[in-house]
């Protein structure tokens, strides 16, 4: 008799988000649902605003990605006015969500998704002199994995443990089988984890360089960025030069090396594809690299559709393809593959869970079941993200994703054993779209470096242009635009309709709501939903397998409410104010 | 001392921007020494824990569930957030009490509070507060000035006052207040 499995929510980061698995007598699953439990709605604060005002407010729809769809939205207005930034500007951007990437890859591998391959408790019984060792076996130039940091970091968690104080990881699947890291690389990965948490502090003070204030930044305008000073002052090249040098050691001697060692140590997985899911892969494309024009311009990550894993083939990105289905979604609409975001409407229409036998509240899966819409490129299902990246990248014979990707192919072929390089076919894999994260990362954090010395050196040659002037009252009176671009989890879209100086209309298609959404109207999944078809289950009451897939999209179903939980706790001596005169 | 008050929130969720237009009622209405930061906080994850570790004091000003009133005000010091534990299954949601867990596992951390208001609405999508919190306004603020007078945070009330409602306006119209420093034909 088949089971069901229900996880929600599943993000280790803000947002709601509930799977439903259906597994079977061998406990492999069998069925799967993505279902989003928040409304977001967000668009429609937007419309009739004046497009000048479209960034700072899109910041406001998710309170941790902020930045990134402020850059959007920003960019969206600016296609529609047909203004190109100067090549200050474009740096400058490009070294905001550059930070941004390498703090979010890095976050997310350890303190997001770690603990999904990762059993601290397996740490506690390591032996710190031969986790040294085990270290060694990795890299030549392992980072903070000397024996008597390793020996300090153990105590100190062993400390927590035996005070009751691990809270962050109370109610993890310590011991699942399905853990197999031998002790002294669960001890190595614990003192990354720990040591990460500094480490991206350095990445977000990055962003603020010349993003401006945190968290909410205000050096981005229409036309350009606002920064004028920063630029112009070799001390904050420096600082971001210096904080960068130190990011890209960790990154390389830490990160990429305990995605190497998981790799290794989880191949079987990787290599029989668990985890693979559509095999469709979409990138945007984003990091301009010249001044040509947005969409003209050569972009670090290429733009492109890869159908079946099939990387000898690239498809061109047309924007015109992409609609919103909403006929599992809790719309309004037809069923059928619905409107381009330019035409697209948001119309709620909740019709709710369904209570069965057992007490359980169930997604109605037959029907609507999720706030996520189901947008289609083509007509067909994609995965967005880090993997999809590499994957265009790949098909699209970029020599940089080649380079990089290759090197960790070429590295895993020799921890693994084998006589050649690992197969590219083994990035479609939940193992595999970790990996791809940590490789677009070393790239990242390489270029980067090239990138401020590039806005110095035409600071130095006297361009300080920073902003594209243009006449607002001219380009603003009947206007289209869409900024498209890639966010760390994946393809992120903005399209606006301006009409005589306000927004008509305004839509935003973020990765997750590709990843995450349900079922279209060819009832076909979701790349979260084909993703768990077919993984077994170790252990039932512990669905270890779902949360390691779900969780290296790097899930954010933010965009949503953050209240602070007290989880029923008697508080009351806290009170404040005595009984409300409300 | 170090201090940062940070008001957490999203506001174009309605009562959730309660916490956003608290910190910013304070900036906006009291002048601070120079080791009092404000920070407009959306729901920062990660990016607060620069605040919890290299500062001295946090206070965050946010809302909460528990089972009460509408309106009611709750000062909480983190070490009575921490261990609550039931987490779902894992499902850590990294945010405000999550940060200050992980965070207990480093050696150093501010000492933080949060004050928080059950709100009414945090659903409708909507940049204002419902009346509720509209008149729990002013006892928010106060309770958050008291909590640095006990800490012995200095600051002084400017002559000149910004209303509540003028500060919902800068977040409605986010604009208007954006101009210093754009190029003048913008």
């Amino acid at each position: 008799m088949s089971k069901h499995i229900i996880v929600d929510p599943i993000t280790r980061i803000e947002g709601h988000l509930r799977i439903e698995a259906v597994i079977d007598d061998n406990n492999v699953i069998t069925d799967a649902f993505a279902s989003s439990t928040m409304f977001r709605g967000i668009e429609t604060i937007l419309k009739g605003r004046d497009p000048r005002d479209a960034g700072l407010l899109a910041m406001r729809i998710c309170g941790v990605c902020t930045g990134t769809h402020y850059q959007r939205s920003i960019e969206a207005v600016e296609d529609a006015f047909k203004v190109t930034i100067p090549k200050n500007a474009r740096i400058v951007r490009n070294l905001i969500q550059g930070a941004l990437y390498i703090h979010d890859h890095v976050v997310h591998f350890y303190h997001l998704h770690a603990l999904d391959w990762v059993d601290i408790t397996g740490a506690l019984k390591a032996d710190p002199k031969l986790a040294a060792k085990e270290a060694l076996k990795w890299t030549d130039t392992p980072y903070g994995a000397g024996e008597g940091e390793l020996r300090a970091i153990q105590q100190r968690v062993g400390k927590f443990v035996e005070q009751g104080r691990l809270g962050i990881f109370s109610n993890a699947y310590w011991g699942n089988k399905n853990y197999k890291l031998s002790a002294e690389q669960n001890l190595i990965a614990v003192a990354h984890y720990l040591q990460a948490l500094d480490m991206q502090r350095d990445m977000s003070k990055m962003m603020a360089i010349f993003g401006g204030k945190m968290p909410h930044p205000q050096s981005l305008i229409v036309g350009g960025v606002t920064c004028v000073q920063d630029i112009q002052n070799p001390a904050r090249i420096e600082q971001y030069k210096s904080l960068l040098r130190k990011a890209n050691n960790f990154i390389k001697n830490a990160y990429l090396v305990d995605v190497l060692m998981a790799g290794t140590v989880y191949a079987d997985e990787a290599l029989d594809g668990t985890g693979s899911g559509l095999k469709n892969y979409m990138s945007y494309g984003d990091f301009k690299l010249d001044d040509t024009g947005f969409y003209n311009a050569t972009s670090l990550f290429p733009s492109g559709v890869v159908l079946n894993g099939d990387l000898t083939k690239l498809y061109p990105l047309d924007q015109t393809k992409i609609t919103e289905d909403v006929s599992h979604a809790w719309y309004e609409g037809a069923n059928d593959k619905g409107l381009h975001p330019f035409e697209g409407v948001t119309t709620p229409k909740y019709t709710g869970l369904e209570t069965k036998e057992d007490g359980y509240a169930y997604l109605k899966t037959d029907e609507k079941y999720s706030w996520i819409k189901s947008p289609l490129y083509d007509d067909t299902r994609m995965e967005v993200g880090p993997l999809a990246r590499i994957a265009v990248g790949l098909a699209s014979n970029d020599a940089n994703i080649t380079k990089y990707a290759t090197k960790f192919l070429v590295k895993l072929g020799k921890t693994l054993g084998l006589e050649t390089a690992a197969p590219a076919s083994v990035i479609f894999s939940t193992v595999g779209r970790t990996a791809a994260r940590a490789i677009e990362t070393e790239l990242m954090g390489d270029v980067m470096m090239g990138w401020v010395d590039e806005l110095a050196a035409n600071v130095a040659a006297g361009d300080l242009s920073t902003w594209t002037e243009f006449d607002f009252d001219e380009v603003s009176k009947d206007a289209k635009g869409f900024g498209m671009a890639e966010a760390p989890r994946g393809g992120l879209g903005h399209w606006v309709v301006i009409k005589d100086g306000k927004i008509e209309n305004y839509q935003a298609v973020v990765p997750s709501t590709w990843n995450a959404a349900p079922r279209d109207y060819k009832n076909r999944m979701g790349a979260y939903e084909a993703a768990l078809i077919g993984t077994k289950v170790a252990s039932v009451e512990q669905p270890l397998e779902i949360l390691r897939t779900i969780h290296s999209f790097d899930p954010c179903i933010a965009c949503a409410v953050h209240i602070v939980d007290t989880k029923g706790k008697e508080l009351s001596s806290f009170k404040v104010n005595t009984s409300c005169a409300v | 001392m170090r201090t940062a008050i940070i008001g957490a929130g999203t506001v174009i969720y309605q009562d959730e921007g309660i916490g956003v237009y608290a910190a910013r009622f304070l900036e906006e209405n009291f002048t601070f020494s120079d080791d009092v930061t404000l920070v407009d906080g959306g729901v920062l994850g990660f990016q607060l824990m620069t605040y919890y570790q290299e500062y001295d004091k946090v206070v965050i000003l946010d809302t909460i569930t528990m089972n009460d009133e509408v309106g009611s005000i709750y000062n909480l010091p983190s070490e009575e957030l921490l261990g609550l534990g039931s987490y779902k299954q894992t499902a850590h949601e990294v945010e405000i009490v999550e940060m200050l867990e992980i965070c207990s596992l480093l050696e150093r951390m501010a000492d933080v509070n949060i004050i928080g208001i059950i709100p009414k609405d945090i659903e409708t999508v909507n940049i204002g507060l419902t009346p509720e919190m509209k008149e729990m306004f002013s006892k928010l603020v106060d309770v958050a000035t008291a909590e640095l007078d006990r800490s012995g945070i200095r600051y002084k009330r400017n002559l000149d006052t910004v209303t509540l409602e003028e500060i919902i306006e800068k977040y409605a119209n986010p604009q208007s207040e954006f101009k210093n420093g754009y190029p003048t034909n913008y």
